[in-house]
């Protein structure tokens, strides 16, 4: 892959965003997780853990060809971790989901089934229907992990805002054009 | 000229009496006086705004207020069901428009305007 590599190393990111969802961080550290990121070719792992309590061990440059693991909580912008990485793992919060599309990367969304009022799955759902990216729950990830092909991913084409645009300037009187 | 005295009148009483109880109050009276459009999306801290906009919209001791266009855009992550802000400006018809950014949800609420995904 063309994208993503920058001096042979291939990144998978994760994040959860602003949130707290430590299973997530756990089911991405867990050994068959690893041993499959690392059969498909990817060399490190960089998780953003956010308001998170479990710390994953950080591992540095993989010795017998393991993942190299390594984390932090927050960032001002994760745009350049996205554009760095060759696979995205994220919650299912709109703006990391939306983010991630807009920038072309392959996304897996995990959905944290501790929450309350779940609607989020919802559109992590209508979009793996439209085949944008992969949902998964996070003791299924190891599963999507084998069975993904990310090639068959269909490239998401950002929204417009024109057509509201429209109507807000007929209603304030600007012609249209 | 009488109907804007009058008005200017009133306003310049309520004005300075809410500053006295409440500037927030105040604020956003002025606020809404000069309003003219409100565009919102799925966040409880609107409602209030937008409801008291709506109110406005109406003759209030007499004098009609202001002419707010209010416009409530769905969120992006509601795709089967409209949220709790989206639902009450629905059915309460607070909204002059309420825009969709999913099909689906057309045909279970067909007043919404399906103006495709913002995001």
């Amino acid at each position: 892959m063309e994208d993503g590599e920058n001096d042979g190393k291939t990144l998978v990111f994760v994040t959860v965003g602003t949130t707290s969802f430590d299973a997530l961080v756990k089911a991405v550290v867990s050994e068959n997780v690893k041993e499959e990121l690392h059969k498909r070719g990817y060399t490190h792992l960089l998780i953003q853990m956010g308001r998170g309590i479990y710390s994953p061990p950080k591992v540095c440059d993989g010795a017998d060809g393991s993942l190299a693991v390594d984390y932090f909580t927050f960032s001002s912008s994760i745009a350049d971790y996205i554009r760095s990485a060759s696979l995205v793992i994220s919650h299912a919060g709109s703006g990391s989901i939306f983010e991630t599309l807009k920038l072309g990367k392959p996304l897996i969304v995990v959905v944290n089934e501790d929450l309350m009022d779940n609607h989020q799955c919802e559109l992590a759902e209508e979009l793996e229907e439209r085949k944008h990216l992969y949902c998964a729950r996070p003791h299924t990830l190891h599963q999507t992990l084998t069975k993904m092909e990310l090639e068959s991913l269909v490239r998401y084409a950002p929204g417009d805002g024109t057509p509201v645009a429209r109507i807000i300037d007929r209603f304030l009187g600007f012609p249209d054009d | 000229m009488c109907f804007k005295i009058v008005k200017d009148g009133l306003v310049s009483r309520c004005s300075f009496g809410l500053s006295i109880v409440s500037p927030t109050l105040h604020g956003l009276l002025v606020l809404l006086l000069f309003l003219v459009l409100i565009l919102c999306d799925d966040l409880e801290t609107c409602t209030p705004l937008c409801v008291i906009a709506f109110l406005f919209k109406f003759k209030l001791l007499g004098v009609r207020w202001s002419s707010i266009f209010f416009l409530y855009v769905e969120n992006v992550a509601r795709v089967k069901k409209l949220s709790l802000s989206g639902f009450m400006h629905y059915k309460l018809r607070t909204a002059d428009q309420l825009f969709i950014q999913w099909p689906q949800l057309q045909n279970k609420y067909p007043r919404a305007h399906y103006a495709g995904s913002l995001m």
